[in-house]
């Protein structure tokens, strides 16, 4: 009895020294590493395409419409997630299903585009083993691809708790791996097919 | 400490809400932007502009979106530590890769 007062009081305490809710400050601690690993991987393209003169004769054979049209969806993303967390806040429940839905299409239209500028690069020969920027390309995009599919994941997840509980953090938590994800595009984008 | 917590709190109410739509609009403009330059200065000498448009966007989502312009000090920490982390080894990299294209 004794021991499970003292543990209570520490829990409490250790609560009171950070003024943040647990759930804010994990899901930021997870963010944290996200950012040291996909942010490594980016800036090692980055300094890479510094020193390899063929980056730009390679990366004229991407397709900027394909993807200038994918950055619009992740943005639009972004936009639907960061209004569900806005309704969320009034506690408009069902506009946040509506808003988290909209996001989680967008995630699946991005995923979809992907596969077909993939399809179509290696119908034209443009595979990973042909040189060193395509094996960046398809090394970079496609785990960037596989963090949308996750964020996406994430929020149907979302959509599925807040059934049974209503949660501000979960729709928030959800729209920032969302935005993160947003984030990484916007320096992949330039990197593979603007520059 | 009771006195912070209260404080967090406030500001966050405080916000009202950033205009979520404006900051949309202007992402897609600055995107805009960023692919004009990119088609008129050229692949080759574009990065400059085109990597300084993209952490303009970058910071507009961090700070509207992911509301870190009304965040408490200690979740600012744990965006902006890994940052730090970020651009040391950016440094720490580039002195060789400065040197791999002199060679």
């Amino acid at each position: 009895m004794e021991e499970t007062k003292v543990l209570d009081r520490v829990e409490y305490e250790e609560y009171e020294s950070i003024p943040v809710s647990f759930r804010k400050f994990g899901f930021w601690i997870f963010l944290s590493g996200e950012i040291v690993i996909l942010g490594g991987i980016v800036a090692s393209g980055i300094l890479f395409r510094l020193s390899y003169p063929e980056w730009f004769a390679n990366s004229e054979h991407t397709n900027f419409i394909i993807s200038s049209i994918n950055t619009l969806v992740l943005l639009t993303g972004s936009l639907t997630a960061v209004l569900a967390h806005k309704y969320a806040t009034f506690h408009d429940w069902n506009k946040v299903q509506l808003f988290l839905g909209l996001t989680a299409l967008c995630g699946f239209t991005f995923v979809g585009i992907k596969f077909i500028e993939y399809s179509i690069e290696i119908h034209h020969g443009f595979i990973p083993t042909r040189n060193v920027f395509w094996m960046f390309y398809f090394g970079i995009t496609g785990l960037h691809g596989l963090h949308v599919l996750a964020g996406t994941l994430i929020i149907i997840g979302v959509m599925i708790y807040l059934r049974k509980k209503k949660v501000i953090e979960a729709v928030e938590n959800a729209g920032l791996y969302w935005h993160f994800v947003d984030i990484v595009w916007l320096y992949i984008f330039p990197l593979f097919y603007l520059t | 400490m009771e006195l912070e917590k209260e404080k967090s709190l406030k500001k966050e109410e405080a916000h009202h809400h950033p205009p979520y739509v404006t900051i949309y609009f202007i992402l897609l403009i600055l995107t805009f932007a960023s692919i004009i330059v990119a088609q008129l200065v050229g692949r080759e000498s574009s990065p400059p502009f085109v990597f300084t448009l993209s952490t303009i966007k970058a910071l507009l989502i961090a700070l509207f979106y992911m509301h870190l312009k009304y965040e408490n000090r200690w979740i600012i920490s744990l965006a902006i530590i890994p940052l730090i982390i970020f651009v040391i080894i950016l440094f720490v990299f580039m002195p060789d890769i400065l040197n791999s294209i002199k060679m």
